[in-house]
């Protein structure tokens, strides 16, 4: 009987605080939740709060309550731009 | 604002613009000597534009914004989008199209939202310096080519 291993994202999440990890990747369960690692980065950057922010790889915009495999990533790199979201028009 | 922390919090967000960032999202930093933090945006079946954030009083006022062409001229009339950020009516103090939107200080300073201080902006998510480029960004990809 063989056992089941997990795959493995090598993940990057970038801000304009600067990347975690600070050098690399890190590897990370693809069956892991996206949230956990942008909580992760925010938590080693220092990034007070993120409400309202969005995590996009390319144009695509991640749905962070699911895992990466979920979202289409179940092996290689994954370069996450996290940031906020635009606020909306004054209408002046 | 007392200058020297003003300069140190440009320093410290300018550091943030690292070029893995920088080229994820089509960013090139023109000028990045205080006060002015002047980026270009370019994306894929788009005009590239230039993006002048003048940050004198950081973070005690927020940024004042700017549209240029390519060589660093100011636009007279800048790309529209769907949520209305991006206004080509004149502004009461600058005389020129501007970004409607909190925690630009052309928002702030518009007779029609001088009741909406910065204040109520500048503690919050998103609101640092990167977060306000990074809006502005978004802004941008969303309005028309």
């Amino acid at each position: 009987m063989s056992e089941k291993q997990d795959k493995h994202v090598e993940v990057v999440v970038l801000t304009t605080s600067g990347r975690w990890p600070s050098t690399g990747f890190e590897s990370v369960p693809d069956h892991q939740k996206v949230q956990h690692v942008l909580n992760e980065a925010a938590r080693h950057l220092h990034i007070a709060s993120t409400e309202g922010w969005i995590a996009t790889v390319g144009t695509k915009p991640l749905n962070v309550g699911e895992s990466f495999e979920a979202n289409g990533f179940k092996h290689g790199e994954v370069q996450i731009d996290f940031g906020p979201r635009h606020g909306g028009g004054g209408n002046a | 604002m007392h200058e020297a922390v003003s300069r140190h919090l440009f320093a410290e967000a300018v550091k943030g613009l690292g070029p893995e960032l920088c080229a994820a999202r089509g960013w090139v930093v023109h000028v990045a000597e205080f006060p002015t933090l002047e980026l270009g945006f370019s994306a894929s079946a788009r005009q590239s534009i230039r993006m002048r954030a003048t940050c004198n009083e950081w973070n005690g006022l927020p940024p004042s914004v700017e549209w240029l062409d390519n060589e660093g001229k100011a636009l007279t009339t800048i790309p529209q989008g769907p949520g209305g950020q991006l206004n080509n009516s004149v502004h009461p103090v600058t005389a020129r199209p501007f970004v409607c939107m909190a925690g630009v200080r052309e928002y702030h300073t518009h007779s029609s939202h001088v009741d909406d201080s910065w204040e109520n902006y500048r503690e919050r998510s998103g609101y640092d310096l990167g977060g306000l480029l990074t809006q502005l960004w978004r802004v941008w990809l969303e309005a028309s080519p």
